[in-house]
């Protein structure tokens, strides 16, 4: 008896309003793992920290408390403020920084597998994450060239005893595909017997190596009303968080076969998104945007055709930093009010 | 032809009459300015209209050099190309889940907000009355009865619903129409693959 397979192809198509959006500024980071409680019921009315159920309060301190895992960063340079309004049209740059690791650390005694798990004098970059302070490290002798980014790393000495004790491995989860270092996941422990030892305090031979970008981005409305001036209002504007090596890597296929069918994508610029922020516009077409990171931006008007008159207040604050940041007890009530109010409105669409 | 922002900056699309055919649908055709010069350099066959609205172009295709830069000018939206925005209601009885045994089912009306797909996306020849392509979250429902809430809010219009004529026609009053506004919508296509395994006697 000979099995065969045949394959059928469906296609379903939708649409869908784009961006219901969140009313955080940041990426949320865990916002699923709060819910409003149903026990003690949430007061009417404009929600404040100390208005919600101290069982609730409880559960957003102790994720807020906690870092995400994620490379420790230094931003080399605050961005200058605008002093007076500029025009800006979809896809114009915002804002740049530059970005590096925030310490190193080189192996000295290396594991058996070397090549694996890194040689000896192999550059450690700095990580966090709830249990504490990480060593990452992966092969980067291909970037930014590489199809796919190689395995990273990461090995935590709990003890302080001069000997790593954990290594993590992660091989795709949450990777930035243009970032050298910087990553969202440790992956899975390789429970790795090896005693590997490391030294601090080590330095890049080529200190550009490891320096990226974070980049703010004017992507456009997502939704608002237009008066008869030709302004936007009450809705919302979106902007896109950007990092990464910033170079163009080698081409990507743009012709396919028989069987691969290639769709030509946006160009490389060498930036992966990591987030949107979002600008709420009031009645009067003017919003305000501050996220956790340190960037603050003003937007004076924005016009149908999604031409907008910004300035930018402040970006990522200078200094070490965590570009993952957990959310803010207000971006926590925020998202929480917005809940409680769908769920009143459930019967009507959004205005 | 109307704009379409792409990360290269903004492209200008239409609907391809000469590709037309009885065995193919519409087709855009989307042309741009890289340089900025006033003039399109460049084409893309950007393919059918999704779910057959002609505004939705889904990708740009392959961008090929045009033989002459071809010189265009901006016009404002308003002169520019546009789709009927409908809102179709429809009307459904039914149990409630939860509702008891002998409570008699319910009626409700649904009005949906959507686009006059004036394209036919199966290639077959115009439609006389072209379907309305609903967009999902544009939408809202009431329960008919003596002392329920009788509004519904699409897209900042509200309609009051008066009830049912004759052939379930909803009667309905219109408070307010949809102001002008600027919305965003996703396009998605789902992918399914089905396996069927055939048995070839050996």
């Amino acid at each position: 008896m000979i099995h065969i397979s045949m394959i059928l192809a469906g296609v379903f198509m939708t649409a869908a309003p784009g961006q219901e959006a969140p009313v955080v500024a940041v990426e949320p980071a865990a916002p699923a793992a709060v819910e409003p409680v149903d026990g003690p019921s949430l007061p009417d009315g404009p929600l404040t920290w100390d208005k919600l159920p101290e069982p609730l309060r409880a559960s957003i301190d102790s994720l807020i408390g906690k870092p995400i895992p994620q490379a420790v960063v230094v931003v080399d340079a605050p961005v200058t403020a605008d002093v007076q309004a500029r025009r800006i049209d979809h896809g114009m740059i915002v804002s740049e920084q530059t970005v590096r690791p925030a310490a190193f650390a080189a192996i000295a005694t290396p594991a058996r597998n070397a090549r694996k798990y890194g040689p000896a004098g192999a550059l450690l970059w700095r990580g966090v994450s709830e249990a504490g302070e990480w060593w990452c490290w992966r092969n980067d002798d291909n970037f930014p060239n590489w199809r796919w980014p190689s395995d990273i790393y990461c090995y935590r000495d709990a003890d302080s005893d001069g000997a790593f004790d954990k290594v993590m491995e992660n091989s795709g989860e949450g990777f930035i595909f243009y970032s050298r270092y910087q990553f969202r996941n440790l992956g899975h422990d390789e429970r790795l017997r090896d005693i590997v030892t490391y030294q601090t305090d080590a330095r890049p031979v080529d200190p550009d190596r490891f320096v990226e970008k974070i980049v703010v981005r004017y992507d456009g409305p997502a939704s608002g009303r237009i008066q008869a001036d030709g302004r936007l209002t009450d809705g919302e504007l979106i902007f896109d968080l950007l990092t990464g090596a910033g170079v163009a890597t080698s081409p990507a296929p743009t012709r396919g076969n028989a069987l691969v069918r290639v769709i030509p994508g946006p160009p490389d610029d060498g930036l992966t998104e990591i987030g949107k922020l979002i600008v709420k516009l009031d009645k009067d077409g003017r919003g305000s945007l501050s996220d956790p990171r340190g960037i603050v931006l003003e937007v004076d008007r924005v016009n149908a055709d999604g031409s907008a008159d910004i300035r930018v207040v402040s970006g990522v604050t200078q200094g070490e930093t965590l570009l993952f940041p957990r959310p803010t007890r207000e971006t926590f009530v925020a998202m929480i009010q917005e809940m409680r109010d769908r769920r009143t409105n459930s019967g009507g669409s959004p205005p | 032809m109307f704009g379409v922002y792409s990360l290269t900056g903004w492209v200008y699309c239409a609907v391809a009459e000469t590709t037309a055919s009885w065995w193919a649908g519409d087709e855009f055709v989307c042309y741009e300015d890289i340089d900025g010069d006033g003039r399109f350099e460049s084409a893309m066959l950007s393919g059918a209209p999704f779910l057959g609205v002609p505004l939705f172009v889904f990708e740009l295709g392959e961008r090929r050099a045009l033989a002459e830069p071809a010189p265009y000018t901006v016009i404002s939206g308003a002169e520019g190309p546009s789709v009927e925005f409908a809102l179709v209601a429809t009307v459904q009885t039914r149990r409630l889940p939860g509702m008891l045994a002998e409570a008699p089912p319910v009626t409700m009306v649904t009005v949906k907000g959507g686009f006059r797909a004036s394209a036919d996306p199966g290639g077959v020849g115009r439609a006389a009355d072209p379907p309305t392509t609903p967009i999902a979250g544009w939408a809202d429902t009431v329960v008919l009865g003596p002392e329920r809430p009788n509004r519904i809010h699409v897209l900042g219009a509200e309609l009051e619903i008066l009830g049912l004529g004759e052939d379930n026609a909803v009667r309905y009053r219109v408070i307010s129409s949809a102001p002008a506004q600027v919305e965003r919508i996703a396009m998605s296509v789902t992918r399914s693959t089905t396996y069927t395994p055939i048995f070839i006697p050996g």
